[in-house]
């Protein structure tokens, strides 16, 4: 089904959201979190990177966590779209990460808290062909049900190629991914 | 004593008066382009032989969150095409939800 398969297109994985998002506002002393992530900076303190797909991937927001990571489930390396130097596996870190609310909403109309991020660049000049969204892991969850924890998934609205040129993802105005009410 | 010789490059844009200034080395400069229906679009350096194009989404939207040019219409990037061959692209992902209600 490819990235159409999922509507909308763009989703938060609800594993993520269970855990390690809402679990972390218990307290650890109550739960286990990922290996690896970090119990006080939570995804503002990890690395948080993003990995280019092909369309032979079909993004499922309710899949089992152990099929959220990198190179798991439907987003295995066979599927990934890659430059040799400047966007090569596994993808580029996020900076300047935060939270804010995109949208405080009103009595008619939803509000939204959003996780955003720096517009992310290639490294350099670049090549990639067909690459038609990307995967938003967490690289510092190492172990647990699953390694490279999927956050969220993001569709490009279809193939996206460039040649021997730069290559950034600019984001949406109200985030990387976002909560709505 | 050698003096240090900074990099000046100006920028602009193709489609519409958005002029820039740098020193030192700046991969891009990115703007809100009214020439290109007030998406976010990169300047050139002055003087390059290319054009700026924005690429309407090649999908239905599907419910998805993708960013709308002031035409209405929604764009998934921003290419710049080069007369040598070469391009850059500037893309423009939806924005991943988790929630009951839309438009938020």
């Amino acid at each position: 089904m490819a990235w159409t398969g999922s509507t909308p297109t763009s989703r938060v994985f609800i594993q993520a959201v269970l855990n390690p998002l809402t679990d972390s506002a218990q307290g650890t002393t109550n739960l286990a979190l990922p290996t690896g992530y970090s119990a006080t900076g939570g995804l503002l303190t990890d690395t948080i990177n993003v990995a280019l797909f092909n369309n032979s991937v079909t993004p499922d927001a309710s899949v089992a966590v152990a099929s959220t990571g990198f190179n798991t489930g439907t987003w295995v390396t066979a599927n990934e779209v890659t430059d040799a130097t400047n966007w090569v596996s596994g993808g580029r870190a996020l900076a300047s990460k935060t939270y804010s609310i995109s949208s405080s909403g009103t009595g008619t109309t939803a509000g939204a808290v959003s996780f955003g991020a720096a517009n992310l660049a290639g490294g350099g000049t670049l090549t990639i062909t067909n690459a038609f969204g990307c995967l938003v892991y967490d690289n510092s969850i190492t172990a647990g049900t699953v390694a490279k924890q999927g956050l969220c998934f993001n569709y490009f609205g279809g193939a996206q190629s460039v040649t021997s040129g730069t290559f950034t993802i600019v984001w949406d105005a109200t985030g990387v991914f976002k909560f709505t009410n | 004593m050698t003096p240090l010789l900074e990099t000046v490059t100006r920028w602009e844009c193709p489609n519409c008066n958005v002029t820039d200034m740098t020193t030192g080395p700046v991969p891009n400069r990115f703007h809100t382009c009214p020439g290109l229906h007030g998406l976010t679009a990169p300047l050139v350096a002055a003087g390059t032989d290319c054009r700026v194009v924005a690429v309407e989404r090649g999908d239905y939207l599907n419910g998805d969150e993708q960013r709308m040019g002031d035409d209405g219409k929604p764009y998934m990037a921003v290419e710049t095409r080069h007369a040598d061959g070469h391009t850059d692209l500037a893309v423009f992902p939806g924005v991943a939800r988790f929630g009951a209600r839309a438009g938020a």
